[in-house]
């Protein structure tokens, strides 16, 4: 283990060093401590101006009635961003650090109005960021007097105290934070175990019954990821895909709807949502793919008879040939070596090629979802199932369920959407009085987010699955409809479906002898608003 | 402009399972006129290089040639037993003490892991040796090793087919999700595919899936040519993990509901 500490910890400290820029926010790319607090505040008030300014350009919401007797609402919509607005930056003392960086200071927590009525209008509220949004903040170790312990203040873990046995030269990067490398020698321990306790908190198992691993076993499955992410070239993650069954998406051909509403190319385990728009056009969002581990095995067998004895009749009179010495020796082998596992890391894959997109609208506010049985479960407790927004800090729980979700945001900029194009994010920028203004020409989108309550599951085991759908458009939408076709190994639990819209439920077999779930939300959905809707299935 | 209004599900001239059946018709006529065939089809007549008459613990070897992570994990298996069943496994060239019930044990790949078989329902006294012998690994998310063992099942049919004098050979593979029958799967019964003796069951095995483990059972005697296995079969490498699980037995007849004759083999044998 000591000799497999170095190489991880070199790899732990470049990735998090490679990391750090996006964790600070527009001034990140900046090096300098100082200048990343500025470049926060920066970024912190270019936010709060495009909020301000949504808000004035946002447009009105429909009622039910209104739909289709509203003209379209204004063409286009203007975001803007000015880079002289005033910063805001909370005057919180930098604790002593001998190395001159900075504390990140920690935003007020906005605190929603509490709610249970989901169709009241919703209420405006700034959206700062909350110390959840920011979990990946690394805060520097505070040096005490000579002589003393050092105390690592490392985040959400209480801290632990370290012993201190040299001067301190600058902290280094652990996979839970920072910590003086002199106390490293002495810290082994703690880094096994904050090693192992970080390990079992990415892969989801932490508090659950321990389970003795195999010496050999523990390397391979180090990582988020199966197998550390290693897997053949050229194949997609999960893998290898016959131990999976997935559900949502939209594979093979493109899902459309017909004039008539027939709905073509739906194939097993699709997710998709359509929707009319105000020109009476249909158009098909396709939800994430949701992977569940949920491998099945079966059998072939095979009889037969068993010859106690076999004869055979051998030529006569053929003569021997005379055999190199030595060519006749068998033997067998006694002992065999036991390979070895490389005590080594493959890599680890991080989300970062998680495509996101925000919608240039209001920002809700978390409520609780009126006509739902229960609460939000713990598997779809996120931001963006409430209000349909989503953080930062949700994108690592969030792309284990979610494989590709369309969406963009940058909590730290403008929010800016151009159709299919790489949206400009203005970083830094010093120049006074600058405005750049996207145009857009009233374009209707929904985006569907499927989760699963599950990662994992035996055959026999249940399911939860949740799909959340967002007007992230700037058109009033109309009969929305979320289909779901489920695939061979998922049965469906008769009553399980909700919806947190009042919306029309049906079911039909499909071809894979399972079914076809289909919700008509009856109201047009309005601008920047969305909806749930959940159902349960079994694991056959 | 006023959206059309929006029809009742169902009621449409073509419903999604009405294209979805037209659209997979219309597939399977194009493969037919284009001369295609399925990709289980394409196997039909292909060379394998492994069958079941091989040493036990040859595939497995040709595997760990092949590459990839599979040399030195140690995957779990969970041997399950008819009620009152007892099996023992080969450790340092002696067989462990009997273990009651289920057992759950983490093996290589690449070798043949010889166990001894005793409480056979309604043989009581006999004992039977199979071998177990792995051709592939899992791939768990982390953690989940345990939860998802490789299932071997000893029905008693076939123990006592083995002590009647046949030999029963017995693949136990990875279902296909594609192919993935729907019926609702059992953790005290296997479903299985009977085949003919002329027939090879790790080819069968692999068109259905991914062939996972090869369980032979007929040998009666505790003693072995080892020139008849392949080295390291004596006293392999085992991974029995110290703690109490509780396993499904194997009910003494087989699901009386579960009537596989509806779901035959998706291709002529």
């Amino acid at each position: 283990m000591k000799r497999f500490l170095p190489f991880v910890f070199e790899r732990r400290m470049a990735s998090a060093l490679r990391r750090r820029p996006t964790w600070s926010g527009i001034g990140a790319s900046c090096a300098a401590g100082a200048f990343a607090l500025a470049g926060c505040s920066l970024g912190e008030s270019s936010r709060t101006t495009t909020i301000g300014s949504m808000a004035e350009a946002a447009p009105p919401s429909l009622s039910a009635e209104e739909f289709g007797s509203t003209p379209s609402p204004a063409p286009s919509v203007a975001s803007q961003q000015t880079a002289t607005g005033a910063p805001v930056a909370t005057d919180i003392p930098a604790p002593p650090f001998p190395t001159g960086k900075t504390n990140v200071a920690k935003q007020p927590v906005p605190v929603a109005p509490p709610t249970n009525d989901f169709s009241v209008a919703p209420v405006m509220t700034e959206a700062a960021p909350t110390p959840a949004t920011q979990p990946n903040t690394i805060q520097p170790v505070q040096h005490l007097e000579s002589g003393e312990a050092p105390v690592a203040v490392i985040g959400e873990p209480p801290a632990l105290p370290l012993t201190h046995s040299a001067d301190h030269g600058p902290p280094i990067m652990t996979p839970w934070g920072e910590v003086c490398p002199h106390c490293q020698p002495v810290t082994a321990a703690i880094w096994k175990r904050k090693a192992e306790e970080a390990a079992a908190a990415r892969n989801g198992f932490a508090g659950g019954p321990h389970v003795p691993q195999p010496p050999s076993m523990a390397p391979y499955t180090a990582g988020p990821q199966p197998y550390a992410g290693w897997r053949p070239d050229g194949l997609p993650a999960p893998w290898p895909l016959d131990e999976w069954i997935f559900d949502g998406g939209d594979a093979n051909l493109p899902t459309v709807v017909d004039p008539d509403w027939v709905v073509r190319g739906l194939d097993i385990e699709d997710a998709v949502g359509h929707f009319d728009t105000l020109d009476g056009e249909t158009v098909v969002s396709p939800s994430n793919r949701v992977a569940i581990y949920a491998p099945r095995f079966a059998a072939v067998r095979q009889t037969r008879g068993v010859v106690a004895s076999a004869g055979r009749d051998y030529l006569a009179g053929m003569i021997d040939a005379s055999r190199i010495h030595g060519q006749d020796v068998h033997a067998p082998v006694t002992t065999a070596l036991q390979p070895i596992q490389p005590q080594t890391e493959l890599g680890q894959r991080n989300p970062i090629s998680l495509l996101e997109r925000q919608a240039i609208r209001r920002l809700d506010g978390a409520r609780v979802l009126a006509r739902f049985v229960d609460t939000l479960q713990l598997y779809e407790d996120f931001h963006l199932t409430r209000t349909g927004e989503f953080l930062q800090g949700e994108k690592p729980r969030l792309a284990k369920s979610m494989d590709a979700a369309m969406t963009w945001t940058d909590l730290k900029a403008v929010q800016v959407i151009v159709d299919e194009d790489v949206p400009l994010v203005e970083k830094n920028a010093v120049k006074p009085d600058e405005a750049r203004i996207y145009e857009r020409q009233g374009v209707p989108c929904i985006r569907v987010v499927k989760m699963a309550s599950k990662g994992a599951a035996l055959p026999g085991e249940e399911i939860e699955f949740t799909l959340r759908y967002d007007n992230i458009g700037e058109q009033l939408v109309g009969n929305v409809t979320i289909l779901d076709n489920l695939t061979t190994r998922l049965e469906y639990i008769e009553g399980t479906a909700q919806s947190s819209r009042e919306a029309e439920f049906f079911v039909e077999e499909n071809e894979a002898r399972s079914l076809v779930l289909r919700w008509e939300i009856v109201d047009p959905l309005p601008v920047g608003q969305g909806g749930i809707v959940r159902f349960r299935a079994r694991v056959r | 402009m006023t959206p059309k209004p929006r029809p009742p599900f169902g009621t449409t001239p073509r419903s999604v399972a009405a294209s979805l059946r037209t659209a997979a018709h219309a597939a399977l006529a194009a493969a037919l006129l284009c001369g295609a065939a399925t990709p289980a089809l394409a196997q039909v007549g292909a060379h394998y290089l492994h069958d079941t008459e091989m040493q036990p613990g040859a595939i497995g070897r040709e595997q760990l040639a092949r590459g990839g992570p599979m040399a030195g994990y140690w995957q779990p298996v969970e041997i399950v037993l008819p009620d009152g069943g007892a099996v023992s496994f080969e450790v340092e060239g002696q067989f462990s003490p009997p273990q009651e019930g289920s057992a759950e044990v983490a093996l290589q790949i690449g070798y043949a892991y010889r166990m001894r078989v005793t409480g056979i329902p309604l043989r009581p006294g006999e004992e039977l040796y199979p071998t177990i012998e792995l051709t592939s690994r899992l791939y768990p998310p982390a953690g989940q090793e345990w939860k998802f063992p490789v299932p071997v099942h000893l029905t008693v049919e076939e123990l006592q087919l083995a002590l009647q004098g046949n030999f029963v050979t017995r693949v136990v593979y990875l279902e296909d999700p594609n192919q993935a029958l729907p019926v609702q799967d059992r953790p005290d019964f296997q479903r299985y595919f009977e085949i003919a003796p002329t027939q090879e069951p790790l080819e069968t095995a692999d068109r259905l899936g991914r062939p996972m483990a090869v369980l032979r059972i007929g040998s009666r005697m505790p003693q072995v040519d080892p020139r008849a296995l392949m080295p390291g079969v004596l006293s392999p490498p085992i991974w029995m993990p110290p703690r109490e699980v509780t396993h499904p037995t194997v009910p003494q007849t087989a699901d009386p509901n579960l009537d596989l004759r509806r779901y035959p083999l998706p291709f002529a044998p």
